[in-house]
């Protein structure tokens, strides 16, 4: 992306909003005219104003007027920047990161916010949003700096639905709601696991009672790992067009999921087994079969495994033994093991 | 000349790798652009033909982005590795230890199943000139069961290139070198025009028309390979048949491949050559592609789980249930044509043919396990 900053200043610039010329234009009182503007304030070219529109955010008590100080040089090497490596957010963050750093070239408004960092998150966004087509081709970078912001201040959480709309990040965002923001951040999502809930939320949300997944994520607390998995399940019920199943089936154990006793491992197990039930029904019921013939056995000392989802003609057997006495008692499970072999090798 | 040919997306460019061609491979250019240019003579295609540099030939195979749906470049390149390659197989999976031999990268029939586009990313059709280089290769064997459909189909490019006489005039005095001309079209011109060699195979791989009307859009139809097949086999030909993939999905009657394979036995009976079976199996990668479109939801609509090479597949209950029906005709119609399963694990032989394909008898000469 090339950005032509002067072509910027005459045909974007709103007509209400009054050219800066240079820093002497600006005292704080002014500064109350410009809401949600940026301003980028060249020593060389007196001051930008980038207009970011008429009244996007409606987030009126966060962001009043930003501006940021830079050097034309390093403008023009942060756009090369962005058109090379528009794909690594890290160094375009970086490369902002020298610029508003650099506290004395931002005017903040004593309200303006509570952290010098949030602060800090939030201008970036600005900017980023300035550099739309970035934006447009790389949801994820902005999607990164929200996240980085509601983890520094949770309280503005809510102002972030506005730029989630307004990105179309999440569209449907009132089907999220604000304790998940919360709860992707306490399990340190990363940039790949945010993308892809924004697509499963895109893919699931024509679907009726979507927003229990929601729900159900949130209950069991569930890592970033298994939130992945949890994602790539998802995807299976909605191909096999089990979904509802899936809602209804959980629906019926709202006690059991709503139980604050209950731990949040016990309920991912319950979770676990539901969806495999239904994405897995064969597999699910051989395994079942399988545990049923192994539980007949009463086998205290040995463990048997079938081949990763029984595909093998093969089962490992494992076994510890403490001391002489485990070891007759190794010989009769052993015995008693090859006597039902037949039942075994037909899994 | 096959009705397929009239369906296939047109050719924009032909880009040609410039080199120090031998004679044969400067004529064997010649005739492709000529055949191609014949073949082109009464449609509206306007074909344009550029002479590139090897590096330019690298990037245009590299492109990741299909231009246009309805057209397509075609490169005529040398072959950057080696012509013969034992099959890759699948780490955990028996494989019946084909060989594989490249003449063409990438396929126009679109198979909705098919991995190419997934990996090549483009629609670029490349051919490989040099193909007296094959030749030679294959003077290193004394016995060999190889075949070109790995990476396109065999048949598809053939009116371009005449390569199945090049392979096929090469192989009439190697009879212990086995040929295998894998298709989805009934593109069988060549061979009419020849008297049958006993070491030369059309395999046409083939799945019901319920499945391949709309997964297989642009292959010929079901009844037009299944006459091929038999026209072959009138002629004295040999012929091989794959069910691969087989395709499981709600909606669509399992038993169609178990009418289409008594049908197949009617047709060929016992002079089948090898009949091959393999169930749906994909790079867990190809799922979010898959999604994309219709056709390709159509194909996770059933249980599926990841087997030990990491690929995706049907649950081995469901693989052994329409594996052994299809035994069971084999075995009640007494067939003895060799029957065999395509990356299959060891449990899949047991439970239907009840021991190892290397204690099969017809199985023990096409696996060619001292080869």
């Amino acid at each position: 992306m090339i950005l032509n900053f002067q072509k910027v200043e005459l045909e974007k610039i709103n007509k209400n909003f009054k050219p800066l010329i240079d820093f002497s234009a600006i005292d704080k009182d002014s500064l109350k005219e410009f809401h949600n503007s940026i301003f980028l304030n060249s020593k060389n070219d007196g001051y930008i104003p980038i207009v970011l529109s008429e009244d996007p955010f409606q987030c009126k008590s966060i962001l009043k007027s930003l501006i940021v100080e830079y050097e034309v040089n390093t403008i023009k090497e942060i756009i090369e920047d962005i058109k090379l490596y528009n794909d690594d957010y890290y160094l375009i963050v970086k490369r902002f990161g020298k610029i508003i750093l650099n506290k004395d070239s931002i005017l903040l408004k004593d309200d303006f916010i509570e952290k010098y960092h949030s602060y800090q998150i939030f201008s970036l966004i600005f900017i980023m949003i300035f550099f739309k087509n970035t934006i447009d081709s790389k949801p994820s970078i902005l999607l990164y700096l929200l996240f980085l912001l509601a983890n520094e201040n949770p309280k503005i959480i809510e102002q972030l639905k506005d730029i989630f709309k307004l990105y179309g990040f999440f569209e449907k965002i009132d089907f999220i709601p604000k304790d998940f923001y919360i709860y992707l951040i306490s399990i340190d999502a990363d940039r790949s696991l945010l993308l892809e809930l924004k697509n499963l939320i895109d893919t699931i949300y024509s679907l009726p009672k979507s927003i229990e997944i929601i729900k159900y994520i949130l209950i069991c607390k569930l890592n970033k790992n298994r939130l992945r998995r949890l994602i790539f399940e998802i995807y299976r019920l909605v191909d096999l067009e089990k979904f509802d199943e899936f809602i209804s089936i959980m629906k019926q154990d709202d006690e059991f999921f709503n139980d604050l006793k209950i731990t949040n491992s016990q309920k991912e197990i319950r979770l676990s087994n539901i969806i495999n039930k239904i994405i897995n029904p064969s597999f699910s019921s051989r395994n079942e079969s399988f545990n049923k013939l192994l539980n007949s056995l009463k086998l205290s000392l040995i463990n048997i495994k079938p081949s990763l989802s029984f595909e093998k003609n093969e089962f490992s057997i494992s076994a510890n033994i403490k001391n002489q006495k485990e070891l007759e008692i190794l010989k009769d499970e052993i015995i008693k093991l090859a006597e039902c072999k037949d039942k075994i090798f037909d899994f | 000349m096959s009705k397929i040919f009239s369906k296939l997306p047109k050719i924009k460019n032909i880009y040609i790798e410039k080199g120090n061609y031998n004679n044969f491979q400067s004529n064997n250019i010649e005739n492709i652009i000529n055949n191609i240019l014949k073949l082109k003579r009464n449609t509206n295609e306007k074909i344009k033909i550029n002479y590139l540099e090897n590096e330019e030939i690298i990037n245009l195979t590299k492109q990741n982005k299909i231009s246009q749906e309805d057209s397509y470049d075609l490169i005529i390149q040398k072959n950057p590795g080696i012509y013969i390659k034992k099959c890759p197989g699948t780490p955990n999976y028996i494989c019946c230890n084909y060989h594989i031999t490249t003449f063409y990268v990438n396929c126009n029939l679109g198979c909705t199943y098919c991995f190419l586009k997934f990996y090549l990313k483009n629609n670029n059709i490349i051919i490989y000139y040099d193909i007296d280089l094959f030749l030679e290769e294959i003077n290193r064997f004394d016995r060999l069961r190889l075949g070109s459909g790995e990476l396109s189909d065999s048949l598809l490019y053939d009116p371009f290139t005449n390569y199945s006489d090049i392979v096929m005039e090469y192989l009439e005095n190697k009879p212990k070198i086995t040929f295998e001309f894998k298709t989805k079209t009934d593109y069988i011109d060549p061979f009419l025009k020849r008297k049958p060699l006993s070491n030369i195979v059309v395999g046409f791989s083939v799945n019901p028309e319920n499945i391949s009307k709309i997964l297989e859009p642009l292959s010929s139809t079901l009844n037009e390979r299944l006459e091929a097949a038999s026209i072959l086999l009138k002629n004295g030909w040999k012929v091989s048949f794959h069910f691969d993939p087989i395709i499981l999905t709600l909606g669509l009657d399992e038993n169609e491949y178990l009418k289409l394979f008594n049908t197949i036995i009617d047709l060929a009976g016992n002079s089948i050559a090898w009949f091959s079976l393999g169930t749906l199996r994909y790079n867990i990668d190809m799922m979010e592609d898959l999604r994309k479109s219709y056709k390709g939801r159509i194909l996770l609509k059933y249980e599926t789980i990841k087997g030990l090479d990491g690929k995706i597949r049907y649950f081995i209950d469901d693989r052994l249930r329409i594996y052994r029906k299809i035994f069971d005709i084999y075995k009640n119609r007494n067939c003895t044509f060799p029957l065999y399963y395509c990356m299959e694990s060891d449990k899949i032989y047991l439970k239907t043919f009840g021991k190892l394909p290397n204690k099969i008898d017809n199985l023990s000469n096409i696996f060619n396990f001292n080869c």
